[in-house]
This record gives C-alpha cells, structure tokens and sequence, in this order.
C-alpha cells in the first residue's frame, strides 16, 4: 500500500494552492505534514482523499489513480478541519450512521473505538452538549473506526488536555504497527516530532525537500 | 452493488430523518397557512353574519390555496397578490438550505464512505420529493381536520367555491378536478424544487431562491409554459379557462425542468470540490 503524488497541481480562482507536488507516503509509517496557515497541508489531505479535483498531476493509491480509475481510496479514514457529525445524535448514533454507509463494522466494534479514544459508549448525551475536546476525540474515532488503510487527520491533537493527546498519540501508533498510513497535519513541531516518522515541509504549496 | 444499494438506502433514511424528522415544525408551517386561508376564504364566501353557511370541502380548501391571479392584461388593474406569492414560497424556503449544508458539513466523510458522489445526489432528489410531498399532505391533513370539525369531510367541490373560482363543475369531472387542485400543484413543486436544488449546489441557496422568487414574479405577469409557476395557478387552468394550461403541457415541463435538474446537479456534484 502506498500512496504517490506526481506533479500534483491543484489551482483555485488562479490562486496556485498545490505547486507540482511529488511525493510517495508508504504503508506503516507516519508522516507529520508541517506548515504555516495556509500552505497547503489540508489541500494535500483533500487530494489525497479524493475531495478535491486535481489541475494536474496525478495521485495513485495502490497502483490506482484517483479520478481515473477510482473516485476515492478504497480505504480512508478523515478528519479534516470540524469533526462533522449530527447535533441532535449520541456520539454513537453519529457513529453508527456513518459506520452503516459501508456495512463493514458492528455495534460493539463502533463501541470499542468510543471506549478506546476516551469516550463513554453509553453517553446519552447529543453531540451538541460535548465539550471541543470530546468532539475532537469523536472526530479521531471516526476516523480509525472501520480500521482503514489510510489515515488523514487535521490537527488531531487540537483542544485535547495532556491525556487525551496521550492517548491518540498511542492510538497513531497502533495504527501504525497495523499497517496504515497516517498523514497527521499539526502547527504543533514538538507534538508533530513525538509522532511522525518522517516530517514533510509544506511551503506555499511546495513540499521542501 | 449489494454493499452501493445499502450505502445509498442508508443515505435516504438518513436525510429523511434529518432533513424531514428533525425540521419537522418548519413543515408544519403549512399548518397555519392552510387555517388562515381557510378564514379568509369562508369569509369570503359566506361573508361574517350571512345565513345558509357553505362549509368548505377538503377540495375547496385547495383551490383557494391555488387559486392565484387571472392573466394579467395591461388593461385591468390588478393588486399584487403578496399573500398568493408569499406563501407559494413557503416549501421552497424550507428546502432550500439543506442539501448545500449537508454537502459542504458531512459531505468529507459521506464521500469517503460512499466512494461515489452521485449516491449523496440521488439521495437528495428523493428527498426532495419526499420532503415536498410531506409539505402536501400536512396541507391536505389539515383541510381533512378542518372538515372532520364540521361534522363532514368531502372532496366535493361545493357550488359556491366552484362559482367563486370560475370553475364549470359540470364540464368537470372530479377526476379532473383532483389533478389540477392536488396532482398539479405537487409535480410543479417538486420539478422547481429540483431546479432550485441544482442552482443551490452550483451557486448558494440564496441563488436558488434568488431564482424561485424571479419566476414566481414574472409568472404573475406572464402567461407561458416557460414560467412554471403559472402551474399553480388554478386560474390560469384549463378548468376556468379555454387557453388554460392542461395536464400534458404541465407534465412536459415538469419532467423536463426535473430531469435537467438532476442531470446538471450530478454532474456539478462529480466535479465540485469539498473545501
């Protein structure tokens, strides 16, 4: 499993946001994306994850190019900018309904991934009622539910105390030992440092070498 | 395919729980709408004090809903019907923001999940039609309390709204009749709401709205099949009068409009990038 960007050019109203990326991302590894507001991190996510349409370039996933052969990886898991769940649902439900798209988990799979970034799986609160942390924990569980091959979180670490940085922290890294390929995008060098197996600098829409 | 019916099914229940369920009060706004014309039009006809009271049949209720304007002609003096147009709005209003906010908020993780775009789209046309004919039958329910209040409920057309409206109940069949007050009406929503729908996800709501407000107003002015807005307008029917629009004309337009509609849209949803 991989991930590889060629020349990868993405243009909005003239303004270059992607600059002839080239980059390959390798399975079981994580891959701290570094940058100033702005430089392009969470458009390289988007890329990758098939949000966006590309100006040019290409972006091959396992040997399948997005927007040719596949619209999106086969296996994804994001967390990109607000966790984007239902106000009026549990964590659960919010969960569960996202979780129902594919078919690919049960309930007490869905449960294990609550209970495993620190959240109670029976909590009737709405999600509306949780604090920034607990929504940001959601988010991340979201993410690694369905185990996929690809990882991509914004900011992962945002508006969690010093435990629940811990925590998904650790959580990265067992992702990592399964195999998945994780790109994590944080303003944070220390945090980015502790987790990442390799840095990449992002730079006005350039990767710096 | 199996594991695409599931996502797609899924996907329906889903924006019908949250697009419909959950806003379900801004749907029963067609509650007191019905009730004050209702007032207004058994005021109308039996006027405060009179004797020999008409009550009003479920089949009367809409087509003073649907009554709208006479042609315009340069001519005559007419009132601007702001009641007729304001309330015509009401379910475009109600649909018009959440296909947009459920694209630009969860579409990233329905996508990812989904894995094909045109899935979210088709599950918001249904929607759409859904949505639209919950509208519909909050309306006829309401007319049906109303009638159940008074001790009878008939979709009868009584003489005297049949007279009001112009309406020749012996040239009509009540088969024709219930097309053009209840089958009309619904195609034509539901047809502008798709065109609505696409122009939201091109543009923003507000464009779509922007839009529905245009062609209601010209239709008010202008008689033409182009205007589908004179589709809601009972006055303008074949029904009251000779060169009225008729049932095949409005299906026409109406599949048109809404197989353009979902054509455009999808294609605008494959390409459009999720920021």
């Amino acid at each position: 499993m991989y991930i590889e960007l060629k020349d990868y050019v993405k243009v909005i109203k003239k303004a270059v946001i992607l600059d002839h990326v080239s980059y390959k991302f390798e399975q079981g590894k994580i891959y701290g994306l570094k940058g100033k507001n702005g430089s392009g991190k969470t458009m390289l996510m988007r890329a990758v994850c098939g949000l966006i349409k590309k100006t040019s370039g290409q972006v091959i996933i396992d040997g399948e190019e997005l927007e040719k052969d596949i619209s999106f990886p086969r296996s994804v898991g994001v967390l990109i900018e607000n966790p984007a769940f239902l106000p009026n649902e549990t964590g659960f439900w919010n969960l569960k309904i996202l979780a129902s798209l594919q078919s690919r988990i049960s309930d007490d799979d869905i449960r294990g991934t609550i209970d495993r970034v620190g959240l109670n799986p029976d909590d009737k609160r709405q999600y509306r009622k949780y604090s920034l942390g607990m929504k940001q924990r959601l988010g991340v569980a979201a993410a690694i539910m369905e185990k996929p091959d690809i990882i991509l979180l914004d900011e992962p670490i945002n508006a969690l105390d010093e435990d629940g940085a811990l925590l998904i922290r650790n959580i990265l890294r067992e992702e990592k030992e399964r195999g998945a390929i994780i790109l994590i995008a944080c303003h944070d060098t220390e945090e980015l440092e502790l987790l990442s197996d390799e840095i990449v600098v992002i730079s006005e829409g350039k990767i710096l070498q | 395919m199996l594991r695409k019916r599931m996502s797609f099914a899924y996907l329906l229940l889903s924006d019908i729980k949250q697009g419909i369920i959950s806003r379900i009060w801004w749907y029963m706004a067609a509650m007191p709408i019905v009730i004050y014309l209702i007032l207004m039009f058994s005021n109308e006809l039996n006027g405060m004090l009179s004797d020999g009271v008409t009550r009003l049949t479920v089949t009367d209720i809409f087509t003073y809903v649907y009554e709208g304007v006479k042609i315009f002609e340069r001519k005559e003096d007419m009132t601007f019907p702001v009641m007729f147009v304001s309330y015509i709005m009401v379910p475009f209003i109600i649909t018009s923001y959440y296909p947009f906010n459920d694209f630009e908020e969860r579409g990233k993780v329905i996508f990812t999940r989904t894995r094909k775009r045109s899935l979210w789209w088709y599950s918001k046309c249904l929607w759409n039609v859904v949505s639209i004919v919950t509208y519909q039958l909050i309306m006829l329910i309401t007319a049906i309390g109303y009638c159940v209040m008074g001790g009878k409920v008939s979709f009868e057309p009584s003489e005297k709204a049949a007279v009001h409206l112009g309406i020749v109940t012996m040239d009509c069949k009540l088969s024709d009749i219930f097309i053009y007050v209840f089958i009309i009406p619904t195609l034509t929503i539901i047809a502008l709401s798709f065109l609505q729908m696409t122009i939201s996800v091109i543009m923003s709501p507000v464009y779509g709205m922007m839009v529905q407000v245009v062609m209601l107003v010209l239709s008010i002015f202008v008689y033409s099949p182009l205007l589908p807005h004179n589709f809601l307008m009972l006055r303008r029917s074949a029904m009251v009068i000779d060169n009225g629009y008729k049932l095949p004309v409005v299906i026409t337009v109406c599949v048109i409009i809404s197989v353009i509609s979902v054509i455009v849209g999808r294609n605008v949803i494959e390409k459009k990038d999720i920021l």
